[in-house]
């Protein structure tokens, strides 16, 4: 199953749509550990508040199958000019209205990369793609 | 498990929206900072942060916990607690600074 799911750049209220959806139906499926959708959900949480703080606008779509899930989010731009660099601990261009919600310490991408079973990233200043993949394993039992 | 309830005895906490009656939850992570409590929280865990917007109630969505204490200082709007007992979300208002919550649970047994 394939869905996508718009992202609204600067807005935290819609935040959180596309990630709820996919909870939703993860949880409605019954086939996943509770462990395996909360380290699914929370990757997605943190790659869609990424996009909203960082990029014009973009989107979402997921994918699931049995036992794998893949998470794709595009946006836009401005792009990621050195993906090293913001994959360190703490490097952060988050502006304020992202630290008033408890975001844009430099911890995203990093977060992402621990919860997801396999992060690549594509970046340029016309957009990025970034894909988490996940399968379950023995952390979410 | 610790019980809601049995926090609640002492009245420096204030539920401000319709509760589940026994709600528990499992130890406690605070921060203000929710990019840190995405990668740390368990399900069933509690909260505590004074950030009252509707990332904090995404993060518990996400995560699975249903118990958000907001500590001294925090501001909540009606769209916060109206978004909050549409999910299910409980929220306690202390008069507390983060540390003194914990200084609280630590003595009276809750960690």
């Amino acid at each position: 199953m394939v869905k996508e799911h718009q992202i609204i750049a600067g807005n935290f209220d819609l935040a959180g749509r596309a990630s709820s959806d996919l909870k939703r139906l993860l949880k409605h499926s019954a086939a996943y550990p509770r462990l395996f959708i909360n380290r699914v959900c929370s990757a997605s949480y943190e790659a869609e508040i990424n996009v909203v703080i960082h990029s014009v606008g973009g989107y979402m779509t997921y994918e699931v199958e049995s036992d794998t899930i893949e998470l794709n989010f595009y946006d836009d731009g401005p792009g990621i000019p050195d993906i090293e660099l913001a994959m360190k601990k703490g490097y952060s261009t988050a502006t304020q209205i992202a630290h008033l919600n408890g975001f844009g310490a430099g911890m995203g991408l990093n977060n992402m990369k621990e919860l997801s079973d396999r992060l690549t990233i594509h970046s340029s200043p016309r957009g990025t793609h970034l894909q988490m993949n996940f399968k379950v394993g023995e952390r979410d039992v | 498990m610790s019980k809601l309830s049995a926090l609640l005895e002492n009245t420096h906490y204030e539920v401000l929206n319709p509760s589940q009656d026994d709600l528990y939850f499992e130890g406690v992570y605070a921060t203000d900072l929710l990019s840190t409590a995405i990668k740390h929280m368990k399900p069933d865990m509690a909260l505590i942060t004074m950030i009252s917007t509707n990332s904090t109630l995404n993060l518990a969505m996400m995560v699975d916990f249903n118990l958000i204490i907001l500590t001294k200082d925090a501001e909540v709007s009606d769209t916060f607690l109206h978004k909050a007992t549409l999910e299910e979300i409980t929220i306690v208002k202390t008069d507390y600074l983060t540390h003194e919550v914990i200084i609280d649970m630590v003595k009276r047994g809750f960690l």
